[in-house]
């Protein structure tokens, strides 16, 4: 494979399904990254796939693109997303709205969209660098039929990560396979001094955990995940995962999650309030669309008319939302009730992990939905699309997305570990993925 | 010397719903404070929209919770930094995303 | 009209670096020359806390008999204005440094409510049509203190302050240099709304600051004009407070917690170091100088003004009479200090200097004039006395002073003979004053006894 093979695809992928923002115009030829527009490339525009960060330079590498860059890696390209990580269907994009590989009528998910729909019809590139804060990897990957891995909150440094929840956000791999996810995963994890909430826990060799023995290991299998309120297909596709790994020698549990009526709006007031501060930089000062000072009064209309300019529908929504619900006289009961209620997740969920080492079901409950179905949907709707990885997301939990279905549309089937188990779901993923093959 | 050990403040109990009133005037004062410029069909579409989501957070106030609260999911603590000096930006990295004005970054007049 | 008054003060830290990132924290420089990805607020820049700000704040929360809060964490308080370059200031809401703190004046407690630690925003130059915004300034680490509504006049506010600025100096937590310490003051007449003054600098502002505010309030009493709580600020050209545009209410700042800084908790054996490395405060030293030297009050609160100062004091007193040297550091030295606007330390006199002037047999101006020289540039003392054409009085001439009053001085002498020790005081001090303060006192008292053996 050549460097002008690898540019020649680029262009072709973005032709057809709309992959590619920025591209790294002195890509050296090294292994090929694609990364998702949130984070910062020093030298390549980063947009974080919103209007009011155009033409935005970063003059620093995220930790993770340094560290990948030591181990090889140069970045080829970014790739479109929701805008700031607002959404899961790949559709809130400023620029180009990505088009699933598989169906190019049907959404890549999201809001990792490009970045997954890029692994997934890419020949050459097998890397690439996404981001979660309620399931912005698991939700393309499944969509997409990648491999995605969300890793525990604290595993892999946000130091660079354009912030939309700074107690969520999680940088980590989608990949072709899940030995690959692994590996990238080794690369990019560890404490890293320039961020102060990278857990100072050591890391595991993760590519060591693929192909060792899944007999024994207890596969928690919740029945919420099978209700009726399942896509069929995506029940069927799941279980007879689920049947693969049993036939390897994991024991299957039915077990049943907590408080799983409260995780959507949690994490929605959660995610929200700390969005609505981050985006509060992005007022024409410095960096990012900005407009004629001359033609403003003041810094209220000039702010607020830049903002109104470079920000989308669903930005302006959670913005309004999330500063809603942080306000005098509504935080109690919103904002400081949602952290309580997550500490107490985390708890309950904890308990779960004594009795069994990991979590499985379907990563998303649906199949992924033409652009059309995915517009009707109303904004709670639409949330409750994440009830499957918004609970691992909100309490830090690592999680790995593995396709599964057989014929169709894309399935991911999800696993979900304790803090820091990230070895685990890599050999179980494993696991599946090579029995699956041969 | 008294040490503190005590967080935070409490909320409304259980069963007791928290009253939001979504009107036109509040859709306005939270684009106010947040800086949003709204036209009049997006303060219509979002206090429709308003009113559906914040029923929907209201599920909150079927359970009780009381005690502390951690911002972070994982037990990670004390990260402080030695006081010791670092590199700087250069001026060509400081103004490489926006014009300024003799060293100055430039900004619509604060009137006192 | 009873006058309550509050204050909120900001007073800079003097870490060798900014509070979140590692940017030198520096007082001056050229515009937007000392930033960085963080203190700029670039996308995807993450805080790191300076554990010195925090240990800074710790010793201050102490000094002050505080609570001191063994877990801390920090706050997003969020508004919009060009020198925020977040638009969210990170600093403590829920969990402050340190409460339930209090300085005491002569005749009261001043209770302080709390202590956070937090950032600074960016300076601003406003132009004509535009404004202009530094953020050199921006992530300097302040200690915000927040006082209740204890003080009832302007002198208890300037001597809390003063009190507050010694125990700042003898922590050695805080440079003295222009807008280092700003305060906002809440006035208001008993009964009526408050009125905040924000962003006051330098003491004299201070004071007229309150002073008009206090007339202007009671004016529109008398008349019959209703108050209404408001923000303003005070213009140092006019010395009037005027209206401010509205930034945002209480209501408005939407407080969450700092989800890029993990909660941090001070180990108590730690804690313990901090309270037990603590220096001697003002009040104690004040007392001891007091209790050891025989000084007044007066005397030992202007000396123990400064560290400085104090410790000038300490090292000569046994050179020189108490009184005469207390009065000299909190007359002459402190009048030049405040001149020229300068901590002692920051003169770089050294205290043997500061001996050898003493030592000359000049009188009091004289001296005050060395001392003059000596800020400008260091010499010997006794070069510049010559330099300005001073001279000692020498051995002989004082004998012949000495013998000219007991000649003069017939009743007083006649009184000493009869025993009364306070008539060689007298005598003495004849002597000082005909040589307007030129001669020391104890080779003066020593030639006298000398020669009444």
């Amino acid at each position: 494979m050549k460097v002008q093979d690898l540019i020649q695809e680029m262009e072709d992928l973005d032709t057809q399904y709309s992959l590619v923002l920025a591209r790294n115009t002195s890509f050296s030829g090294k292994k090929a990254l694609v990364v998702k527009d949130n984070i910062c490339t020093q030298g390549i525009i980063t947009t974080a796939g919103s209007k009011i960060l155009e033409k935005y330079i970063p003059v620093f590498d995220a930790t993770v693109i340094a560290r990948a860059k030591k181990q090889g890696f140069d970045v080829l390209c970014k790739n479109p997303m929701d805008e700031f990580g607002f959404g899961s269907f790949g559709t809130h994009c400023a620029f180009k709205i990505p088009k699933n590989p598989h169906d190019t009528h049907r959404v890549c998910g999201g809001s990792s969209a490009g970045t997954a729909a890029y692994i997934a019809s890419s020949k050459y590139v097998d890397y690439g660098l996404g981001q979660s804060t309620g399931g912005s990897i698991a939700c393309p990957a499944s969509f997409c039929g990648v491999v995605g891995l969300t890793p525990t909150y604290g595993l892999v440094s946000r130091y660079g990560a354009i912030d939309y929840g700074n107690s969520l956000d999680k940088i980590g791999p989608i990949t072709k396979t899940v030995k690959q996810s692994a590996e990238l995963l080794s690369f990019i994890a560890g404490k890293d001094e320039k961020d102060g909430t990278t857990y100072a826990a050591h890391t595991d060799n993760y590519p060591s955990f693929c192909g060792k023995s899944i007999k024994g290991l207890k596969i928690g299998v919740p029945r919420e995940y099978f209700g009726d309120d399942v896509d069929e297909e995506v029940k069927e596709s799941v279980r007879s995962a689920l049947d693969v790994l049993k036939k390897k020698g994991a024991i299957l549990k039915d077990i049943s999650l907590p408080l799983q009526n409260l995780v959507v709006p949690v994490y929605y007031i959660l995610a929200n309030a700390e969005a609505s501060t981050n985006l509060a930089k992005y007022c024409g000062l410095r960096y990012g669309l900005q407009k004629d000072i001359r033609d403003f009064d003041s810094f209220d209309s000039y702010a607020s008319s830049v903002r109104s300019s470079g920000f989308g529908l669903e930005a302006k929504r959670r913005i309004m939302i999330g500063t809603f619900v942080r306000m005098l006289g509504y935080r109690d009961a919103f904002y400081l009730k949602a952290l309580r209620l997550r500490e107490k997740l985390i708890h309950e969920y904890q308990k779960i992990f004594q009795d069994v080492d990991v979590i499985a079901g379907p990563s998303m409950p649906i199949l992924p939905p033409t652009f059309a179905e995915a517009e009707a949907l109303s904004p709670v709707q639409a949330y409750l699309v994440d009830i499957f990885t918004i609970p691992s997301n909100l309490c830090g939990f690592p999680s790995l997305s593995v396709p599964c279905c057989k014929k169709g549309l894309p399935v991911g089937l999800q696993l979900i570990g304790n803090h820091f188990k990230e070895g685990l779901l890599f050999q179980i993923g494993d696991a599946y993925e090579n029995n699956h093959r041969s | 010397m008294a040490v503190n050990h005590e967080v935070g403040g409490s909320s409304p109990p259980a069963g007791v719903p928290m009253k939001v009133d979504v009107g036109p005037e509040l859709i306005k004062h939270v684009a106010r404070i947040a800086r949003l410029d709204l036209s009049a069909e997006e303060e219509q579409a979002f206090q429709k929209e308003f009113k559906e989501i914040i029923s929907f957070f209201s599920l909150l106030d079927t359970v009780d919770v009381s005690g502390d609260f951690h911002v972070h999911s994982v037990p990670v603590e004390n990260a402080l930094r030695e006081d010791k000096e670092g590199t700087c930006l250069s001026s060509k990295e400081i103004f490489l995303n926006a014009k300024g004005k003799e060293g100055y970054f430039v900004s619509p007049l604060i009137k006192k | 009209m009873k006058t309550i008054i509050g204050l909120e003060v900001h007073i800079q830290l003097n870490t060798k670096t900014k509070l979140f990132c590692s940017c030198p924290n520096l007082s001056s420089a050229s515009p937007n020359t000392i930033v960085c990805v963080i203190c700029l607020g670039m996308p995807g820049s993450k805080p790191l806390v300076n554990k010195e700000a925090l240990v800074k704040g710790i010793q201050l929360g102490m000094a002050l008999g505080s609570d001191i809060n063994s877990r801390i964490f920090f706050s997003r308080k969020t508004y919009f204005y060009p020198d925020m370059s977040k638009n969210y200031q990170i600093t403590q809401y829920e969990a402050p440094t340190a409460s339930e703190g209090s300085l005491s004046l002569d005749k009261k407690t001043i209770r302080i409510r709390r202590l956070q630690v937090e950032e600074d925003p960016a300076s601003l130059v406003h132009e004509k049509s535009f404004s202009l915004i530094d953020y050199n300034r921006s992530g300097t680490p302040l200690i915000e203190l927040v006082t209740e509504p204890d003080f009832n006049s302007v002198e208890e506010v300037s001597l809390f302050l003063e009190k507050l600025q010694a125990i700042l100096d003898y922590l050695n937590i805080h440079d003295v240099h222009e807008g280092s310490l700003r305060v906002d003051v809440n006035v208001n007449i008993e009964g009526h709304p408050r009125v905040e003054i924000k962003n006051v600098t330098g003491m004299k502002s201070i004071e007229k600051a309150i002073l008009f505010e206090l007339v202007r309030q009671k004016l529109a009493l008398k008349s019959g004009k209703a108050l209404i709580q408001e923000t303003r600020h005070f213009d140092a050209e006019t010395g009037k407070t005027l209206t401010s545009r509205s930034k945002e209410t209480e209501a408005d700042y939407g407080y969450i917690l700092e989800g890029d800084i993990p909660l941090i908790s001070f180990h108590s054996s730690f804690l313990k170091t901090i309270h037990d490395t603590l220096p001697e405060l003002p009040e104690r030293k004040m007392q001891r100088f007091q209790e050891e030297f025989g000084i007044d009050s007066y005397q030992a609160f202007v000396v123990c003004l400064e560290l400085g100062t104090a410790d000038l004091f300490e090292l000569l007193v046994q050179k020189f009479d108490s009184n005469d040297l207390a009065n000299w550091i909190s007359g002459p030295l402190r009048k030049v200090l405040n001149y020229n606007k300068k901590t002692f330390v920051q003169t770089k006199i050294s205290s043997e200097d500061i001996f050898s002037l003493l030592s000359l047999q000049l009188p009091t101006r004289a001296k005050e004039m060395i001392l003059r020289s000596l800020i400008e540039k260091r010499e010997d003392p006794e070069k510049i006395a010559k330099k300005l054409g001073y001279s000692s009085l020498s051995e002989k001439e004082l004998e012949k002073l000495v013998e000219g009053v007991l000649k003069n001085e017939k009743e007083a002498l006649a009184s000493y003979k009869k025993g009364e020790e306070k008539a060689l005081n007298f005598l003495v001090g004849q002597v000082i004053s005909t040589t307007q303060g030129a001669a020391d006192p104890k080779k003066v008292r020593a030639i006298f006894k000398r020669k009444l053996e």
